[in-house]
């Protein structure tokens, strides 16, 4: 049977969870922004490259609402995951920190499980302006990556990189 | 066929309803109930958009919601967690189209199992979806505001500053030349041997000065918007020649290594032979001046006979710091060391621009800089017959 794993992907309002999503799945994209309320799921299956070959995964990908962010709410969508997405705005004043408080939230509801950060709209900065994020990766680990649900630049390797991690470290 | 709704236990304020009520509730269709055994496996279901769900299905598998939540409902079931509810749920491209629904799972009563009601909260959801949709842009339209205030305080900063900057940049070397012809008027004042030096501070103050002043001109025209470019045919190998040779007579350019790397096939474009020697003589202008003596400044033009034309600036100078690249083409942005107007970066991207082109910088710290200007295939043009 193929393994199915929940994702939650967070962070801010507008800061393009559901873009990234719609890119990963539907490799489209769209410009106007439409808040997503309460949680939006798709499922998707792939096949993830491990260092044991490559294994199929159905990803239960959970898209909440970013004006969630803390609140109990947004805690009992968490539940079960087995990792998560965390996204920032490049765009927006210290992207880095607002990614922070998400990562610290996962990190205490779910210890234990991997995460992977986003830094999206990347084809709005110049690379020079870009943070390097050094201090998420040093608190949480994991991957970081400018991205771009626009163009599709790293989305993939983001949503492969935390379904390998997922499978590797056996959740 | 499956029992009534009634029939079930019930959610738990519904098991206070008058009898027949839960089946009302349901039949309105905005209602699903789903009974699930012990093993999570679905008993029955009531509600006209859950037809789809199949009696006897692992629950997980066909709700992917539930995923993750296995322990929550067998601790539910057990009576050790009372319930459990999921508000607004979503599942697009799922056999419930685009519904929103509000999930709550409480425990059949018993051990028996368990009962998920469910609450099409779509007429809702999008009532939420309004409000949330336009407090977000609203915040996000006043982060826009103080972003925008922040850029154009520090622009008038930056501006300020210039301003403050160029009565000294201009005052500098124009005492020089006044002193330098004052010593060198009396006859008197100085040696023979030491009246080329003068001669030369003179001329490098007055090269200063014109560099600034074009500077100056060009911005105030690129940003009225008078700027016209004069086109023509123009040998792209030739105009770097020449820039080149302009620039080995800068100061300091006799103690740096000035390379040039042309392709054998010269190509031809049309443009504005003397703002693109601007905008090399502003490039390798740079590169002389953060290059410490001995460094190496390496000018070359890629070979491709077809596509855009590429030219390269490159410097093993001291390289620029990332916080500065950022603000590396804004107007007033005078280098840390090293002099200048600070515009001159500003024009030559201008000026690119109005090619139609591009001009970036890459730059490491210690390590050197690359500029690279961009000009579209489509300005390739045949040589003058």
């Amino acid at each position: 049977m193929i393994a199915a794993r929940k994702i939650c992907v967070l962070g801010d309002f507008a800061v393009g969870k559901t873009s990234l999503i719609r890119r990963y799945v539907q490799g489209s994209f769209a410009e106007d922004y439409q808040a997503t309320i309460g949680v939006a799921i798709t499922r998707h299956r792939t096949e993830i490259a491990t260092s044991q070959g490559p294994q199929a995964l159905d990803q239960i990908l959970w898209d909440i609402e970013g004006s969630l962010h803390g609140r109990d709410l947004a805690l009992r969508y968490l539940e079960g995951a087995a990792g998560a997405l965390i996204v920032g705005d490049l765009t927006r004043a210290d992207p880095v920190a607002a990614m922070a408080a998400h990562a610290a939230i996962v990190a205490q509801e779910l210890p234990g499980r991997p995460m992977v950060f986003a830094l999206n709209k990347a084809d709005l900065v110049e690379p020079a302006a870009r943070p390097d994020g050094q201090t998420l990766l040093a608190s949480h680990g994991g991957l970081l990556r400018c991205c771009s649900a626009k163009t599709g630049e790293a989305v993939p390797e983001l949503f492969a990189a935390l379904g390998a991690r997922i499978l590797e470290i056996g959740i | 066929m499956a029992e009534p709704a009634s029939r079930c236990s019930g959610p738990v304020g519904a098991r206070d309803l008058p009898a027949g009520a839960l089946d009302r509730l349901i039949a309105t269709g905005r209602f699903g109930l789903i009974q699930l055994d012990r093993d999570l496996c679905v008993q029955a279901r009531h509600g006209a958009w859950l037809g789809w769900l199949a009696p006897g299905a692992q629950a997980i598998q066909a709700l992917p919601m539930l995923l993750g939540y296995e322990p929550a409902l067998r601790a539910i079931a057990a009576g050790q967690r009372p319930s459990l509810l999921l508000p607004r749920l979503a599942w697009p491209g799922g056999p419930l189209g685009e519904r929103v629904i509000a999930l709550e799972v409480l425990p059949a009563g018993d051990g028996a199992g368990l009962l998920l009601w469910l609450q099409d909260a779509s007429e809702l959801a999008a009532l939420e979806q309004q409000v949330v949709q336009q407090r977000n842009e609203l915040s996000l339209a006043e982060a826009a505001l103080v972003a925008a205030r922040a850029a154009a305080e520090a622009a008038h900063a930056a501006k300020s500053a210039f301003l403050a900057n160029l009565s000294h940049d201009l005052k500098s070397p124009l005492q020089v030349i006044l002193g330098n012809a004052a010593l060198l008027a009396d006859e008197g004042a100085l040696a023979a041997a030491e009246r080329p030096q003068f001669l030369q501070d003179i001329a490098a103050s007055g090269q200063f000065l014109l560099a600034m002043i074009s500077d100056l001109l060009e911005v105030a025209a690129l940003e009225s918007g008078r700027l016209e470019l004069s086109e023509e045919p123009v040998d792209l190998a030739l105009v770097l020649e020449r820039s080149l040779a302009l620039a080995r007579g800068l100061p300091g350019a006799a103690e740096r290594q000035l390379a040039c790397r042309l392709p054998s096939v010269r190509p031809w474009l049309l443009a504005d032979p003397i703002r693109l020697q601007r905008i090399l003589a502003n490039l390798l202008s740079n590169a002389i001046k953060f290059t410490t003596p001995g460094g190496l400044i390496d000018v070359a033009q890629q070979a491709e006979a077809a596509g855009p034309l590429v030219v390269t600036v490159s410097d093993d100078g001291c390289g620029i710091d990332p916080a500065r690249q950022v603000r590396l083409f804004e107007p007033f942005q005078t280098p840390a060391a090293g002099g200048g107007s600070g515009l001159g970066l500003h024009a030559a991207r201008g000026l690119a621009e109005l090619h139609q082109g591009s001009l970036t910088i890459r730059s490491e710290p210690g390590v050197g800089t690359v500029a690279c200007l961009t000009l579209p295939a489509e300005r390739r043009t045949e040589p003058p017959p």
